[in-house]
């Protein structure tokens, strides 16, 4: 389809004016990125829009591009945090060199979902070590938990936090106390709000 | 209440084909992207199209009122839908000139979000804190 075709889809007229800008997307927990962004305004019915879905196609390309830099540091990340990519591959049952391939950008987008979680989540690898067993999944889970809980318990001033992790390091308990603003909503319990062993 | 102009079927079926049966106008397109992170006509579409419109109400049926032509009256209907936790708003009608049609709107829905999610907002406000 050449330019003098389009039409507006809205009214059908072709009375249509074209411009051109610059916009920006943030690629969800990646770098910002940058695209030309086709606009159509129909002169009859004032509709505006993409007309020829020109955008898709330079939207594409500029989140591939600034995929590929999310898939090598997320990688480069996990291996600063001791989770190697023969470790990542045998854990979540990858062939070997999976993540050869994701590095230099032979990826999908179930690869980034999965690295997106991994990035959110390191410990999701241990859960994977243990074939994503409930109890041990639980128990990692409460520890993290806890762990949270503990850097929100030092960030509010007042705040009471105690933890409890057996010597074996197989049950956790947490307990959180603190006062809230009393504008914001209150959840009220005489029992913990997470107290939990594994 | 009125009747829906239009059989949510067809437009969905017409979603699975693509840009070349829809078009999504640049309002529904922003909020498309800040709303629901779909970011290309393409992406809208394919959501669209393969049932992401979770238990969908009709809302209502009204004049398209950008309308240039007075002889060929055109109505927009509006639908209410959920995405996991979202509650939406999709607006759309059907252009029997280009054979097109246009989702006009596509966004968070204003209107109280029906199901039962007491503890939701105050349970996500406190572990914001």
């Amino acid at each position: 389809m050449t330019k003098n075709q389009i039409i507006c889809p809205a009214c059908g007229s072709e009375n249509i004016a074209r411009s051109e800008f610059e916009n920006t997307e943030q690629l969800t927990l990646g770098p910002e990125f940058a695209f030309k962004q086709v606009n159509y305004k129909c002169n009859e019915c004032e509709e505006e829009g993409d007309f020829a879905a020109e955008t898709d196609k330079n939207f594409v390309v500029a989140q591939k591009s600034a995929q590929e830099g999310l898939v090598r540091n997320t990688i480069e990340e996990l291996c600063g945090r001791n989770i190697s990519m023969a470790f990542f591959e045998r854990v979540f049952e990858l062939p070997a060199r999976t993540l050869t391939r994701w590095k230099t950008g032979d990826f999908s987008s179930s690869a980034i979902a999965l690295l997106r979680i991994a990035k959110t989540y390191p410990w999701i690898a241990e859960v994977a070590e243990r074939r994503f067993e409930s109890n041990f999944s639980r128990g990692i889970l409460i520890r993290e938990a806890a762990i949270a809980l503990g850097t929100v318990a030092q960030e509010i001033p007042g705040a009471n936090f105690q933890v409890v992790v057996r010597a074996d390091n197989a049950a956790v308990s947490a307990v959180a106390s603190f006062s809230a603003p009393t504008q914001t909503p209150r959840i009220v319990s005489d029992t913990p709000l997470i107290a939990a062993t594994g | 209440m009125s009747e829906p102009t239009y059989n949510m079927d067809d437009f969905l079926k017409a979603c699975t084909e693509g840009t070349q049966k829809v078009f999504v106008h640049r309002g529904a397109m922003e909020t498309a992207r800040s709303d629901f992170n779909l970011n290309t006509q393409e992406r809208v579409l394919r959501f669209v199209g393969n049932d992401g419109l979770e238990k969908p109400t009709f809302i209502n049926s009204k004049q398209w009122e950008n309308n240039p032509d007075s002889s060929t009256p055109i109505q927009v209907d509006a639908w209410a839908f959920f995405s996991g936790l979202l509650h939406g708003y999709i607006a759309f009608f059907f252009q029997p000139k280009t054979k097109k049609w246009n989702i006009k709107s596509l966004k968070k829905n204003t209107e109280s979000d029906p199901r039962n999610l007491a503890l939701h907002g105050p349970l996500t406000k406190f572990l914001a804190k």
